[in-house]
């Protein structure tokens, strides 16, 4: 485990306090590996850790619950083969792809259309990309929106679909200490049922999107993939995170709603709900939500997703 | 000479976690070192312009993740690689154990059209820890895989105290610049991809 190759970001990873943070971020992780066997520990679990130090200076068993609350909407994106990545990454390409065709298709013919150069972005949900200050703020509307997105069409959020794995690795553990046993429950609480044949509101996806979207002028301008990967590693910061994600939400919605016309308004396996979307605009009510996921795969989906969407819904 | 096309080489840099990949392109690049580098997600790149033997080159060195997890999706950038250098800590026997496993998945995710004689490059870093005195891999052995493998050049190095950094990068341009000249006596008239997709579709459909 690599805990000290964590940044200097925030106040308890500097200076002085540094060794003692990196320790806690050590214990943290390994409760994490010891309750959740099949993702184990991989590089970049600690970058998303690091804030919640901050969160609960003092308390590992807070911190340790609230990171695997955490863990528990990123989780698929550690698991091997990055299949859930590869679908992330496509959909993202989906999404750009029907609501930037000219942004899209100049990163498809420099060589970039496969948006792996963003996969940082979106494996670390922009912890890296946006100041220290401002990630919380990111992570938490971006959380409390996907709850809405997702109770307003009843459709889960992205973390649904995964608990099964967990209870079923959790069992060939060694027997766990009482503190490990209460954590273990403790975390087991946190996830949620599988929801087979259900979709997912992947909003993280489209705060990327409108991430990239906010540097349209540099990304066109890039000549080469490999211009745009550069660009990608030294992403400008975002100015103002909260309104990053009611664009984000706006390009959610607006993706839904042409899904919906390019299906003629019916897409089987969604399900039916009407909401009210962040600047309060009454959608229609029917399946308005539902065409919004018509870029994501069904949660019992198998790995092996192509990067250019691969399910029914799929761009053509 | 001023009329002399500049070459441009694309350098893969592979091996474990936390074996030096980042530090040694950033050595060499920037003549920099901190212990402070996160690790890599993903893929990044560093541009350094040389003359080496009268030849202007320009090297894009392209340092990948090294978990394994990500390995799938770093070999994305494999694509048109000139030569590759794979990295492993002389203090941590199973960095050298997986070498093994990095070339293979280069050979098969790059597709070099001549893997046997592809310009690799092994560097065991970090032989300055400790003095010395943890050193798991001896240069012996090292050398040994290196010889089985086809004469692969070998180098001790240090990235934190820059010992041998430059001299490895030095022959990695060369070997690939050789390399690039044989390709083209090899087959003067297939130096780039199109062509040589061109003339497999043509060999295919008669």
């Amino acid at each position: 485990m690599d805990a000290e190759r964590i940044s200097h970001d925030g106040q308890l990873l500097q200076g002085a306090s540094r060794p003692a943070g990196i320790d806690r971020l050590r214990r943290i992780l390994t409760a994490y590996a010891l309750t959740d066997s099949e993702v184990g520990y991989c590089q970049g679990m600690t970058d998303l850790c690091a804030p919640l130090l901050e969160v609960y200076p003092r308390d590992d068993q807070q911190a340790f619950d609230a990171f695997c609350g955490l863990m528990g909407r990123v989780r698929a994106n550690f698991l091997g083969g990055m299949a859930d990545m590869r679908r992330q990454l496509g959909l993202l390409g989906e999404v750009l792809g029907r609501l930037d065709a000219r942004l899209h298709r100049h990163l498809v013919v420099i060589g970039a259309g496969s948006y792996v150069f963003a996969f940082q972005m979106l494996l670390l949900q922009l912890r890296r990309e946006v100041a220290w200050a401002d990630v919380f703020v990111l992570w938490e509307t971006m959380w409390a929106r996907e709850a809405r997105l997702a109770a307003a069409s009843g459709l889960p959020p992205a973390a649904a679909g995964r608990g099964a794995a967990v209870a079923e690795t959790s069992q060939a553990q060694p027997p766990l200490q009482p503190q490990q046993q209460q954590q273990h429950q403790q975390y087991q609480e946190l996830v949620p049922p599988p929801l087979q044949g259900a979709v997912r509101v992947d909003l993280r996806v489209f705060v990327v999107a409108a991430a990239l979207l906010g540097q349209r002028a540099a990304l066109l301008s890039c000549a080469s993939m490999e211009e745009v990967v550069q660009f990608a590693n030294h992403f400008p910061q975002p100015t103002n995170v909260v309104a990053l994600v009611d664009q984000a939400e706006r390009l959610f919605l607006k993706f839904g709603r042409l899904q919906r016309q390019r299906n003629g308004g019916s897409l089987s396996g969604c399900l039916r709900g009407g909401c009210t979307s962040s600047n309060g605009v009454e959608l229609a009510a029917e399946e308005p939500m539902a065409a919004a996921f018509a870029g994501a795969l069904p949660a019992q989906a198998q790995p092996g997703v192509t990067a250019d969407g691969g399910d029914e819904h799929g761009a053509s | 000479m001023s009329t002399k096309k500049r070459r441009l080489l694309k350098v893969i840099i592979l091996g474990d976690s936390g074996v030096g990949k980042t530090s040694l392109m950033n050595q060499y690049v920037q003549k920099k070192f901190t212990k402070e580098y996160k690790a890599t997600i993903g893929a990044d790149f560093l541009t350094k312009e040389i003359e080496v033997d009268d030849k202007k080159v320009t090297m894009q060195i392209w340092d990948t993740a090294g978990q394994e997890r990500f390995q799938s999706l770093g070999s994305a950038f494999y694509r048109g690689a000139d030569c590759c250098v794979l990295v492993f800590d002389v203090n941590n026997a199973k960095s050298f154990d997986d070498l093994d496993n990095w070339r293979d998945e280069f050979i098969i995710q790059a597709g070099p059209p001549d893997p046997d004689n592809f310009p690799f490059m092994v560097l065991g870093n970090k032989i300055d820890e400790n003095g010395g005195s943890s050193r798991q891999v001896s240069e012996k052995k090292a050398k040994a895989w290196c010889a089985s493998k086809g004469s692969i050049p070998y180098f001790e190095t240090s990235a934190k105290e820059d010992i041998n950094v430059e001299a490895a990068f030095t022959c990695i341009t060369r070997n690939a610049l050789r390399n690039e000249k044989e390709e083209e006596l090899f087959m003067p008239d297939a130096v780039d991809m199109n062509t040589t997709a061109t003339q497999r579709k043509r060999a295919g459909c008669c």
